[in-house]
Parts: C-alpha cells; sequence; structure tokens
C-alpha cells in the first residue's frame, strides 16, 4: 500500500472517529502548548540571570544588605563613604581610586520596560567598556544616551525623543558598554539627581580600587566592618553574579521541573494515542487482518495513524503557545527588573520538542502492538461472527 | 474427476481457556473438489466456524492433515499461512464486518491494496466487483447507508475481488429478512457457476442446502456427509 494511498485512507478514518480524535489531539496539544510555554519561560530566567549587571573585577558594588535587584537597593553617599575609609583605613590612602554612585530606575517607553541608569561618564568609561558607536555625547541636561539593546527594542535611536519622570529628552548617541546587558537609558549622574530631584540619594554604589590592591583582599579586608546601622552588602563582581544567578535558580528549577513533566506528558499522549487507537479499534484490526493486511502492514498503518493524530496535536500546540506568547508579550508587555520577558521559545526547544514527540510516538506503537497480535487469538477472531457492531 | 480442493484427513482442534477444555472438531476428515458450493449445516456451537477458520488458515489444527488448494495447512510455516491467506481465500461473516469509516468502493479495494495493488487498478477492480454483486450505483455509500443485504453484497464483492480459490461463508444470510436471504443465494449460485468460484458456506438455514453441490452436517464437532 503506498505512502499517499494510506494517508488518504487513515485521514478518512481519523475524520470518521473525529470526537475521540479531537480529543486526543486536543489533550496533546495543550501539553505541547504548556511545554513551549514552560521553555519560553526557562530561556527568559536564564537571559534575567545573565543580564542584570557585569562588573569588571576591580570594582567593589556596595548595596542595600539582602538586596539582590539593583533597583531595591537604596543607599547614600555616607555608605559608600564608610567603606571606603575602611578599606583606605587597611591598604592606605587612595586605596580607592573613585568613588561611583549609580542611579537604577526602570521605565517604561511605550509597550517597553527599560533600565534608566545615572552615572558619571567620566567615571564609568574609567571602570568599564563605555563607546559611542553613533551620535554625540550629550552637551545638557536635555538631551541623554542609548544603548544599542534600547534602540533595537524600542526603534528610538539618535534623534527620537523620550519623556522620563516629566523631563522631555532628546536621544543624541548610541553607546556600547560592556556594563549593561539590557535596554538601557544612560543619564549623567547629575543629570539624573536633576530630572528625579534628588540630592546623593542612589541604588547602589561603586568602589574602584587602585590597580595595586587586591579586590579580594580588599573585600574580606571588610568582613568584619558590616556597619548594622549603614545596613549594606558589599560585593566582589563574581558574588554579585553568582547571587542573582541564584536569584533565578528557582524560578529556571521551576519552570525546567514544568518542562520535564510536559514531556513526560507527551510520553503518556503518545502512547495513550497508540494503545487507544489499538483498543477502540480492535475489531477493525481483526477485520484487516483477515481480508489480507499483515501484521507488519498494520503495524505500519497504526503507527502512520498515530503519527498522523500526534502532529497535528504538536502542530495545534505549537500554534497556541506561539499565538498566546505573541498575544500575552504584544497586549500585556512586562518585565522583570528592567529586562523584558520576551516570552519567546526557540527552534531548538521547538524541534527537541518534535522529536521527543516523534520517539514516543513510535515506541509507543511498539510497545502497544506488542501486547497482542489479533491473528494469533483465535477468541478474537472468532468474535467476527459474533456482535454487529464494527 | 476435478482435482481436490480441501482434503481433510482426521483433524482435531481443541480449545482451552479459564478451565475449560473444548474439543471442536473431533476426527474430521471429508475432501471437496474445485467449483464446489458444499454447505455445512448444524446447530450452533456444533464447530461450523471453526472448521472455517481451519480452512481459512486463521487458525492451526492441533493434529491431523488439512490440505486447501494445495497448502498442507498443518505443515505451513507463519509466514507460509500469510501468504495463502491472501491468495487462496476470502471470508463472508453473518454480520457484514464492513469497515465504517469507507464506503463500499473503499472496503472493496482494501483486500487488493493490502496485496499491493495500485490505488487505481484497485479502484477499478473494485468496481468491477460491485458490478458483479449488482451494487455499483451505491458504491459511494459507507455501510450504515446501506441495507443487511447490501451490506452483505460489498462483503462478497470484497472476498471475490481477489479472486479466491475458495471463499469460506460464515451464516451468510444469518442477519438477513427471507427476500435478501434468497437474493444472497442466488449470488452464490450464480458466482458458483458463472465463475467456478467454490464456495463452503457454514449456516443453520435449512433453505441454503437446495444450492448445495455437497451437503456436510456438523454436531459436536462431528462431520458427516448428509
Amino acid at each position: 500500500m503506498k505512502l499517499l494511498t494510506a494517508l488518504r485512507y487513515l485521514l478518512v478514518h481519523i475524520r470518521h472517529d473525529w470526537l475521540r480524535s479531537l480529543l486526543t489531539v486536543l489533550s496533546v496539544a495543550a501539553i505541547v502548548c504548556v511545554y513551549l510555554m514552560s521553555s519560553a519561560m526557562v530561556n527568559d530566567m536564564q537571559r534575567l540571570g545573565q543580564s542584570l549587571l557585569r562588573f569588571p573585577e576591580s570594582l567593589l558594588l556596595v548595596f542595600s544588605r539582602n538586596a539582590v535587584f539593583p533597583t531595591d537597593s537604596h543607599i547614600e553617599r555616607a555608605d559608600l563613604a564608610f567603606y571606603a575609609d575602611k578599606i583606605e583605613a587597611s591598604f592606605g590612602a587612595d586605596a580607592v581610586a573613585e568613588e561611583v554612585p549609580f542611579l537604577y530606575r526602570v521605565v517604561k517607553i511605550g509597550e517597553h520596560s527599560v533600565i534608566v541608569a545615572g552615572a558619571n561618564y567620566t567615571s564609568l568609561g574609567n571602570i568599564t567598556r563605555l563607546d559611542l558607536v553613533e551620535g554625540d555625547w550629550p552637551s545638557n541636561f536635555e538631551q541623554v544616551l542609548v544603548n544599542r539593546d534600547f534602540a533595537a527594542l524600542t526603534g528610538i535611536g539618535v534623534g527620537g525623543q523620550l519623556s522620563i519622570y516629566g523631563s522631555d529628552l532628546a536621544v543624541v548617541g548610541v553607546i556600547d558598554s560592556g556594563l549593561w546587558q539590557n535596554a538601557l537609558i544612560l543619564l549623567d549622574y547629575e543629570q539624573a539627581m536633576h530630572i528625579y530631584q534628588l540630592v546623593d540619594d542612589f541604588q547602589i554604589g561603586g568602589l574602584q580600587l587602585a590597580a595595586w590592591v587586591d579586590p579580594i583582599e580588599a573585600h574580606q579586608a571588610l568582613q568584619g566592618v558590616y556597619n548594622d546601622e549603614l545596613c549594606c552588602h558589599v560585593y566582589l563582581h563574581d558574588h554579585y553574579y553568582a547571587l542573582t544567578q541564584n536569584a533565578f535558580k528557582g524560578f529556571i528549577s521551576l519552570y525546567g521541573v514544568v518542562q520535564a513533566i510536559g514531556l513526560l506528558l507527551i510520553t503518556f499522549g503518545a502512547y495513550n494515542a497508540a494503545a487507544l487507537a489499538l483498543a477502540e479499534h480492535q475489531r477493525e484490526i481483526i477485520i484487516s487482518r483477515v481480508i489480507g493486511f499483515s501484521g507488519r502492514q498494520m503495524a505500519g498503518l497504526l503507527l502512520l495513524r498515530t503519527y498522523l493524530v500526534m502532529s497535528m496535536a504538536f502542530l495545534l500546540g505549537w500554534l497556541a503557545a506561539a499565538l498566546i506568547t505573541h498575544v500575552s508579550y504584544t497586549l500585556n508587555p512586562f518585565s522583570m527588573s528592567g529586562v523584558m520577558i520576551m516570552l519567546k521559545f526557540t527552534a531548538a526547544d521547538v524541534l527537541a520538542a518534535f522529536a521527543w514527540t516523534s520517539l514516543c510516538t513510535v515506541l509507543g506503537v511498539i510497545v502497544s502492538s506488542l501486547r497482542y497480535d489479533p491473528l494469533k487469538k483465535g477468541s478474537q477472531l472468532r468474535s467476527l461472527s459474533k456482535g454487529r457492531a464494527v | 474427476m476435478p482435482p481436490a480442493l480441501i482434503s481433510a484427513q482426521h483433524i482435531h482442534k481443541t480449545y482451552q481457556g479459564n478451565g475449560l477444555r473444548v474439543e471442536a472438531l473431533r476426527d474430521v476428515s471429508f475432501e471437496l473438489p474445485e467449483g464446489a458450493c458444499a454447505v455445512i449445516c448444524g446447530p450452533s456451537g456444533g464447530g461450523k466456524s471453526t472448521l472455517l477458520h481451519m480452512l481459512g488458515g486463521i487458525d492451526r489444527i492441533d493434529t491431523g492433515s488439512l490440505s486447501v488448494a494445495g497448502v498442507r495447512l498443518d505443515q505451513a510455516s507463519d509466514a507460509a499461512l500469510n501468504q495463502f491467506r491472501r491468495e487462496k481465500t476470502a471470508f463472508i461473516f453473518q454480520f457484514y464486518n464492513l469497515l465504517p469509516s469507507f464506503n463500499a468502493l473503499d472496503n472493496v479495494c482494501l483486500p487488493l491494496l493490502a496485496r499491493g495493488v495500485p490505488k487505481k487498478q484497485a479502484d477499478e477492480k473494485a468496481a468491477e466487483a460491485l458490478a458483479q454483486v449488482h451494487l455499483s450505483a451505491r458504491a459511494r455509500h459507507k455501510p450504515s447507508q446501506l441495507s443487511g443485504g447490501e451490506q452483505q453484497r460489498v462483503a462478497i464483492a470484497r472476498a471475490l475481488v481477489v479472486r479466491p480459490s475458495l471463499i469460506l461463508a460464515d451464516e451468510p444470510t444469518g442477519d438477513l429478512d427471507s427476500q435478501a436471504a434468497q437474493e444472497i443465494m442466488d449470488l452464490i449460485v450464480s458466482l458458483n457457476n458463472s465463475q467456478g468460484v467454490s464456495f463452503v458456506v457454514a449456516t443453520h438455514n435449512l433453505d441454503i442446502r437446495k444450492i448445495a453441490t455437497h451437503t456436510f452436517e456438523m454436531r459436536d464437532g462431528r462431520l458427516e456427509q448428509a
């Protein structure tokens, strides 16, 4: 029997048995949809964990105690000065090359949540890479810089207009910095204080160590001097990175478990589709064998039928997941700590799910078929002489 | 004298299960020539269907020797039995056993497709077979849209289409009214006479004896020529 002929017959059979087929398709599609959506969340969580901040090794970070996300931290000049003094007390004058305050906010531009960072441009240039890739440096408080991610995400680049905290600002330059991995509007520190009407009131502080100071020793020197009144923590860059990774580990694990459950349910779904096709069409299978189909032909037809149903289910689940994530991202965009939740599953996620579905379908059919062979059971054959229903 | 189509010598078949042991066939011996139309009568549970299953190669005898259309079924391998089923025999059942998803033409096509015949060719042969049973006009109807007699005629066309040496019919009129039953009997006689198709019909409808070239009585697993 040629493949196309077999497909035509199977599609007629599936259409005739539409209600049971539809239930199978819907149940597996729902599982595939959940799997792909949880994959999208895992992708977002991994991106989040990697993108909060990337500091150079020579910079110690001062955060509010127990704050993980920069937006949750709140410190003042005195806090920064306290730790700078302690380091210099241990290592000598000029051990801290620079104290760099960072204002850190998340704002909504159009449908997108983005980071607004305020820092002294010169200081930033001293501690990390800060390249102007397009336009000019700002010359007054009405002009700002954005990074490439921002321009790509919002479509606003040089010549664009922004409104932040009631101030209208013109984008005059696009920068590339190693510090931020997410969409960013970069203000000069004084400009940020002006716009937000603050006075030395910021989120995190950086202590840029002199080249001759070992950051690890400096950090160790501060271990015994945490000031309860100041309620701050000081991090080495890799400690902070580990902290943020850890903060998202729970999410990643949780969605990873959902993913794994999704795969497990796909396994059961494939087996059930095969087992149901066998159980609910026993009489038809026996008739088919009596009129000349071999066991191998029937196994092939069963595999093809199950594969058709599973493919329909997979396609429907994929479309549903793509539609839900797209609608969710378009109508109700949201972000975590300034990083957009993109809700995007990758081609690799789809391929992995399809490969798994295919494998489970083949195994499901093999396992189901092994359970019996109609022509070896006389009682089943004798059943053709009894009962009307087929 | 035409060559023997069926030669059965001292065949026995016993089923066991759930603590029960049923001797379905006891020392059955008979011969039938090619072109015969044999009718096996007898009460339900007498072993008629079991004998048909043995003759059709869908179950094996326990002891004795059984040759059908030149194939020793008691000695055949599974593969040979498969080939025998495909090439030599076809079944007709009391309850038609058509596949409900497909129309009459597709049902008749299926045995040919199972044998690797291309779809277009299979369609042509199936249409011919349906014409032989006077059902061309109902070719696109599904079983649920056909009467019992029409469904049985589709089942006969499905059996005919592979041009078997032997058609085994198990109570072919058992679910039909008298008029439809007469039509089926006429059809069997016509096919037997005009095309030389051999039939073995198991029934407890005594009227079918009228069409038989050979008549047997089966009771408690024993076969006797009537």
